[in-house]
């Protein structure tokens, strides 16, 4: 007689929390600022927040979740701002259609910081610790340098002109959507491989892990979102010049990384101390 | 040829300056394998120093440049002392955080006290010299002149007496150095002074030659003599020399011959070059890896 | 999950806490006007007396019983933003003052750097921004069109005539045949003026031997100097600011470079003479205003301002209050605290006498016509050379 095994399902309410919490967010980013039920400098601050929670996510994924020491982080951001902004005021028609054309030019950005992520994974195969460290810092300032001399994006006087798309549900739904992507990653077979090479490399490799895809992976997934906080800033700061993606901002998102590891909130510990860093 | 030698006399001017900053990041990793991000900003504490001491003491620049190298080489010890030593066996990270917070801190704390940039007054009068053609200012020959006594007395202490050899044996294996009854301590803390020491004799010479400072110069300065340490081979006393001179020419030679905004493409696109093909930079050697 | 909880809880706290905040306390008819001025950064000696100027400005209207607007008299109040001298910190200042209800008008920021990204979000969030001292023609023009702004204004003249000016001092008065530029050319302000002064130098039969380039924040310019003690040239052009001039001349003197150099209106503040040393000892550079050939009305205003500040005002003050006194006699005819109402009196304002001259609007734009004045360096102080009309 086989032993009967109680049933242990979750209840629907349990599963179906997260989405629900998710999508009455949606809706209250949407009616807040419809009705003005909040002061417009608190919505400024969401909004920043919201990028530097997809900011850091992102970089959480190669500097916490990989180990490795990247400072170029601001330079993918660089990269999504400017694609997405390219994509907006010269390349998608202007106009009503603008808004719903929107993701569209965030993905762009993405795709755009995305290649040079695999570019730079792919130096990172022969530099380790601190080399890499500098080899993403070259390549920050090679992104800035490269911005300032094209003089169709307006150079190192900067991008003027672009529209403010960026609105609450957007950030919301970008926040959302890293989010999600880099933890069901890490929790992934694929995430195991990242942290593997955290953990010790050689061996790793000794054990049939495939670091170098490892690595290819997390610098993509983490740059593509770098490129989407970037894009997202852009729309909402209407104006982007070479110098805001500079060293300076870099540390900012180094620092609020590291916090984070050190916060006993775990992965949300970017929470608090990114409206203080705002 | 006379235009070249000119450049040249420049490019040695603002190279001096990087060595001597790359100097002091070599120092700190050769011994704790660690990347002091506060140096930069030590550097223009250094400045700060040395424009405090012209301004309200009115010392002469002797005095200025000795006393501006003890305020940071004190300073130094004691961010070693304070901020650094109880981490050393914590990961990286707390390490990075830590010399990054410094400097942070170093900088606002100079910023609450000075907000605007500050003129600094001249301590040496400039004489030029017509030298067949070539114009050679008495400035730019004090700058170098400084620089490079101060590389010798750092080369003699490394090589030549016993804190130089426990420098060099640290660097190798620090534990079983300590074992040998060594006091490691204090020979950390004079690295560190040594180190931070030279940086402050750096902002001096910064302020001879561009006589403004403000709180936030060692940022950017702070990075390129990093990446001179490196492109030296850091951890290597003289491949910090070597990389801060060819650093210094390189900006100079390309400024010569692009407009100035390729500049730091350049510098920066060669550097990658470099690491990519030799990431232990000219003089340095290839770090073996244990499994 | 007891992250997400309390991570929740967190945030939720803060949000009733920034929302506590907005407040709006009750009382005396107000009208707030926004000022975003460099109290930070690479400018802050512009940003300080643009600042004073307007408090000075705010303080003598509240001390006359406040505005007449309409039926009531208003007071008037300042909501300062500091852009650090940046201008992605000049667009999020905009931002915030656009985004607020009280505000019914942003004066400043001062340099073109600013003032352009600036008035880009003012003009698209329908807000009038007029700016004191930038002369930048791109801060009036769409960025896309090129057609002129609606609700943008400035209280200065624009490059291309300070271009005209200068080049025709370096012709006329200094006799140059041979002109040398250096420049930033990572700002709006300097490149736009180097680039008139070579088409106009060069139209009028000079020849412009060496044109040299730098970065914001760039400390060493010997190798361009050097470059362009090579051209030897009869003078150099530079359009620097402040802060960038004293380093460029002393690094001049020692590579050998013995051309007088020729600057522009971003020369003026007085920090200039105390940082550079006297190496700028006899130089010419073009400006809005002299204080020592002041009609009465400026007279008054000079002694207000020194009263207050304890040194006489430069040109940001000067303009900064002229743009203040230009706001509130829109203000007053406006007859009403609203935006759009606001701009269209200013937009309708033909001529305004400050401190700073008589400033005649043509129909349609927000650039007005004034009178330039050449200043030299003389003992340590700007001395009045001549007046420069359109």
């Amino acid at each position: 007689m086989p032993i009967p095994q109680r049933e242990t399902r979750a209840r629907w309410s349990h599963r179906w929390r997260l989405p629900l919490l998710l999508g009455g967010g949606l809706v209250l980013s949407y009616l807040l600022p419809h009705f003005a039920l909040l002061s417009p400098y608190v919505q400024l601050l969401v909004v920043s927040v919201g990028i530097n929670i997809i900011l850091t996510t992102s970089l959480n994924l190669v500097n916490g979740y990989m180990g490795e020491f990247s400072v170029g982080h601001a330079g993918f951001m660089a990269i999504g701002a400017y694609a997405a902004a390219v994509m907006t005021v010269n390349v998608l028609p202007y106009g009503a259609a603008a808004p719903w054309l929107f993701p569209l030019a965030i993905v762009a950005g993405g795709l755009a910081a995305a290649l040079l992520g695999c570019a730079i994974a792919l130096l990172s195969f022969k530099t380790r610790g601190d080399y890499l460290a500098i080899v993403t810092l070259a390549f920050l300032m090679i992104v800035k340098s490269t911005l300032e001399n094209v003089d169709a994006v307006g150079g190192a006087r900067g991008f003027l002109g672009i529209e403010r798309l960026t609105t609450l549900p957007w950030v919301l739904a970008w926040s959302a959507a890293t989010v999600w992507v880099i933890r069901n990653l890490v929790h992934s077979r694929y995430g195991r491989d990242i942290q593997a090479v955290r953990d010790d490399e050689i061996a790793a490799n000794q054990t049939g892990v495939d670091t170098r895809r490892a690595k290819v992976l997390a610098f993509s997934v983490s740059s593509f979102f770098a490129g989407v906080a970037g894009g997202l800033y852009a729309h909402h700061l209407q104006f982007i010049n070479p110098r805001m993606f500079d060293i300076v901002k870099s540390t900012d998102m180094l620092v609020i990384v590291d916090l984070q590891h050190h916060s006993p909130l775990g992965f949300s510990g970017a929470f608090p101390p990114v409206p203080l860093g705002v | 040829m006379l235009y070249a030698l000119q450049q040249t006399l420049n490019a040695l001017q603002l190279g001096s300056i990087y060595a001597l900053i790359a100097l002091g990041y070599t120092l700190v990793y050769s011994i704790l394998r660690m990347i002091n991000f506060a140096h930069g900003d030590l550097f223009m504490v250094g400045a700060f120093a040395c424009f405090a001491a012209a301004t309200f003491f009115e010392l002469p620049f002797a005095a200025t440049l000795l006393l501006s190298m003890t305020c940071t080489a004190v300073l130094g010890a004691a961010l070693e002392r304070l901020a650094y030593r109880p981490l050393r066996d914590a990961p990286r990270v707390s390490a990075v955080i830590t010399a990054l917070g410094c400097g942070i801190f170093l900088e606002h704390f100079v910023l609450w006290l000075s907000p605007y940039p500050q003129h600094v007054p001249a301590l040496l009068q400039n004489q030029t010299w017509s030298v067949s053609g070539l114009s050679v200012s008495s400035i730019q020959m004090a700058i170098v002149a400084v620089a490079l006594a101060l590389m010798f007395a750092l080369d003699f202490i490394v090589q030549r007496t016993m804190l130089g050899l426990a420098m060099r044996a640290i660097s190798i294996d620090l534990k079983t150095v300590a074992l040998m009854g060594v006091p490691v301590n204090l020979v950390i803390s004079s690295t560190f002074a040594m180190g931070a020491a030279l940086g402050g004799a750096a902002g001096v010479l910064y302020s001879l030659a561009y006589p403004v400072v403000d709180p936030y110069m060692g940022v950017l300065m702070g990075w390129k003599a990093f990446i001179a340490a490196v492109i030296g081979g850091i951890g290597h006393v003289r491949g910090a020399v070597l990389g801060g001179f060819l650093l210094g020419a390189v900006e100079i030679f390309v400024t010569v011959v692009l407009p100035s905004t390729y500049r730091d493409l350049t510098v920066f696109t060669l550097l990658l070059t470099l690491l990519i093909f030799r990431p232990h930079g000219f003089l340095g050697r290839p770090a073996l890896q244990k499994v | 999950m007891q992250a997400n909880r309390a991570s929740g809880i967190v945030a939720s706290l803060l949000l009733a806490l920034a929302l506590a905040g907005c407040q709006k306390t009750p009382g005396v008819p107000t009208v707030h006007v926004g000022l975003i001025a460099e109290l930070s950064g690479d400018l802050p000696a512009v940003g300080a007396s643009s600042r004073t100027a307007a408090e000075l400005a705010v303080r003598e209207i509240n001390d006359a019983g406040g505005l007449a607007i309409g039926d009531g008299r208003y007071r008037v109040e300042l909501a300062v933003e500091d852009n650090a001298s940046k201008a992605d910190q000049s667009a999020a200042a905009a931002q915030k003052l656009a985004s607020d209800a009280d505000i019914v008008a942003i004066v400043g920021p001062n340099a073109s750097l600013g003032a352009i990204p600036a008035a880009e979000i003012a003009e698209s969030a329908r807000l009038v921004l007029i700016t004191p001292w930038s002369t930048n023609p791109k801060t009036t023009l769409d960025a896309r069109t090129g057609a002129p702004k609606k609700y943008v204004f400035r209280a200065c003249f624009t490059d291309p005539f300070e271009g005209r000016v200068l080049a025709k001092f370096a012709l006329d008065t200094l006799h140059a045949r041979k002109a040398a530029i250096l420049y930033d050319q990572s700002s709006e302000a300097p490149k736009s003026q180097s680039e008139l002064f070579r088409a106009i130098f060069t139209e009028a039969g000079g020849t412009v031997v060496a044109s040299e380039t730098y970065t914001t924040g760039d400390k060493d310019f010997s190798a361009q100097l050097t470059k362009i003690h090579r051209s030897a040239p009869d003078v150099v052009f530079l359009p620097a600011y402040y802060n960038d001039v004293p380093l460029v001349v002393q690094q001049a003197k020692r590579v050998g470079v013995t051309a007088p150099f020729l600057g522009s209106d971003a020369w003026s503040s007085p920090d200039l003479i105390k940082l550079s040393d006297n190496a700028v000892e006899g130089f010419y550079f073009c400006n809005h205003y002299a204080p020592d050939v002041a009609t009465p009305e400026a007279t008054r205003f000079i002694h207000a301002y020194s009263a207050a500040h304890g040194r006489a005002p430069d040109d940001v003050a000067a303009l900064t209050y002229d743009t203040f006194g230009l706001l509130f006699e829109a203000l007053k005819s406006a007859g009403r605290v609203d935006r759009q109402a606001i701009r269209d009196a200013l937009a309708k304002i033909p001529t305004y006498t400050g401190v700073t001259g008589t400033m005649r609007f043509p129909e349609g734009s927000g650039d007005p016509i004034k009178s330039a004045v050449m200043l030299q360096i003389r003992g340590g102080k700007f001395v009045w050379v001549m007046n420069a009309n359109p």
